[in-house]
């Protein structure tokens, strides 16, 4: 009923959250080139949408934007001076990779650098075809609102991935469908939301209370998800709310443009 | 998903509790800051024990003397480059001593604050970050809630002072 499935080629299999971050990429000044690639391809997975959507709001085609993206979490990789030009003291993984992706088109633009690092062997296809279908959405947007409006969109789609998978995972499969018929659908397909007796006569439920407490339940599973998520890219616990206060000015934006 | 969905699905995850820790964080670092500035300099010990002990003893004494606080010297268009020096330094030992986030990042704060001061007042770079950078910075510490309003200024104009060096 939910149109989340875990089957998608994007972004991995998305089995759980990594735990890969920037810390991470702090470290990979390594010669270790098995050890690079895995670093790249987990950043490519899952951070390749907002990047390629910004590239595309700059300017560049579809095969232009698809080869600059895949060469930007290559240079990231490898070229410290891009980690050391992002100001470490925003703190925030989205905002260092806005800001290494800044500088890295800015040293494109001037040297052609994308065309000296390109990985041997070409590109590997991303999501093949033309995937002009992700940028139709921001006329009207900065590059930057793009990047974080496409970033808000990607955290949003695999927490709902998440959380329906730790349903089922917990045998909590009619809470989750509680909780979407309720909550998430009405939202997201526009739909009345249905009254908790309705709900009970669907799935079976002994009385509104137990519906009522079940998607309690979820929205806490929700809110804990939602957190684990962003606590990878933020400092501290505290600044989780931060960056979803950000997220969603950049989503009012979005709206006013 | 449009911005409308996107911003009711985010209020799904949206932890009160946290909001209002956050809150008080926010008092707490702008108290933190304001405490910290209203200290004044401490003396520079590795110049006086370079001194005859009988001088290092007036020295001293006129340190205790002078006493303006660092917000007193950062707010004065005509204190020293050399004191803006001192502040910067020091705010790096705050910062190297800082036992938790919010005083890392008030250290972080009169830091930037003594460069603004030195490019505002004395067309003094004391920094070896670029122009783009440093005006990247203070915008990024303008937009902190727990930022006073007199720093905030200050911190504004040094954006602005580096914005237009870097244009140039």
């Amino acid at each position: 009923m939910s149109k989340y499935s875990d089957k998608t080629s994007i972004g991995g299999s998305k089995d759980s959250f990594q735990t890969t971050h920037w810390s991470e990429i702090f470290d990979a000044g390594t010669e270790d080139h098995v050890r690079r690639n895995t670093i790249i391809d987990a950043l490519l997975g899952r951070y390749w949408k907002p990047v390629y959507c910004y590239i595309r709001r700059k300017g560049y085609d579809n095969e232009q934007a698809k080869d600059l993206t895949q060469a930007f979490f290559h240079e990231i990789v490898i070229n410290s001076k891009l980690i050391r030009q992002a100001d470490q003291m925003k703190g925030r993984f989205r905002t260092f990779l806005l800001t290494a992706l800044n500088h890295y088109l800015i040293d494109v633009h001037r040297s052609e650098k994308a065309k000296k690092h390109m990985p041997q062997g070409g590109f590997v296809a991303l999501e093949g075809g033309n995937l002009s279908h992700l940028t139709t959405r921001h006329a009207g947007m900065t590059p930057d609102q793009v990047f974080n409006y496409v970033w808000a969109t990607e955290v949003i789609d695999r927490v709902i991935t998440q959380v329906k998978k730790d349903c089922s995972n917990t045998g909590k499969e009619t809470h989750w469908n509680v909780f979407y018929s309720k909550i998430l659908a009405p939202i997201m397909d526009n739909r009345t939301s249905p009254s908790l007796k309705e709900l009970c006569d669907r799935y079976g439920i002994e009385n509104e209370a137990k519906a009522s407490n079940m998607i309690i339940t979820i929205k806490r599973c929700f809110r804990r998800v939602l957190e684990d998520y962003l606590r990878r890219f933020v400092r501290t616990d505290l600044d989780i709310e931060d960056e979803i206060n950000e997220l969603l000015e950049t989503i009012s934006a979005g709206r006013a443009g | 998903m449009n911005p409308e969905q996107l911003r009711r699905l985010f209020h799904i995850g949206r932890n009160t509790n946290r909001s209002a820790r956050k809150k008080n964080r926010t008092h707490q670092k702008a108290d933190m800051l304001s405490r910290s500035l209203s200290q004044p300099l401490p003396l520079d010990k590795s110049q006086v024990a370079m001194l005859p002990s009988a001088l290092g003893q007036l020295c001293h004494s006129i340190g205790l003397l002078a006493g303006e606080t660092i917000s007193e010297l950062l707010s004065n268009p005509s204190t020293d480059i050399a004191a803006i020096k001192r502040i910067k330094h020091y705010s790096k030992e705050l910062s190297a001593q800082a036992k938790s986030t919010a005083e890392n990042d008030v250290a972080i704060a009169i830091y930037y604050t003594s460069i603004a001061h030195a490019l505002v007042f004395h067309d003094r770079r004391i920094t070896r970050f670029s122009y783009k950078r440093l005006e990247s910075s203070f915008r990024c510490l303008v937009k902190e809630k727990w930022i006073s309003k007199d720093v905030s200024i200050l911190l504004k104009a040094a954006g602005r002072y580096c914005k237009k060096k870097a244009g140039s």
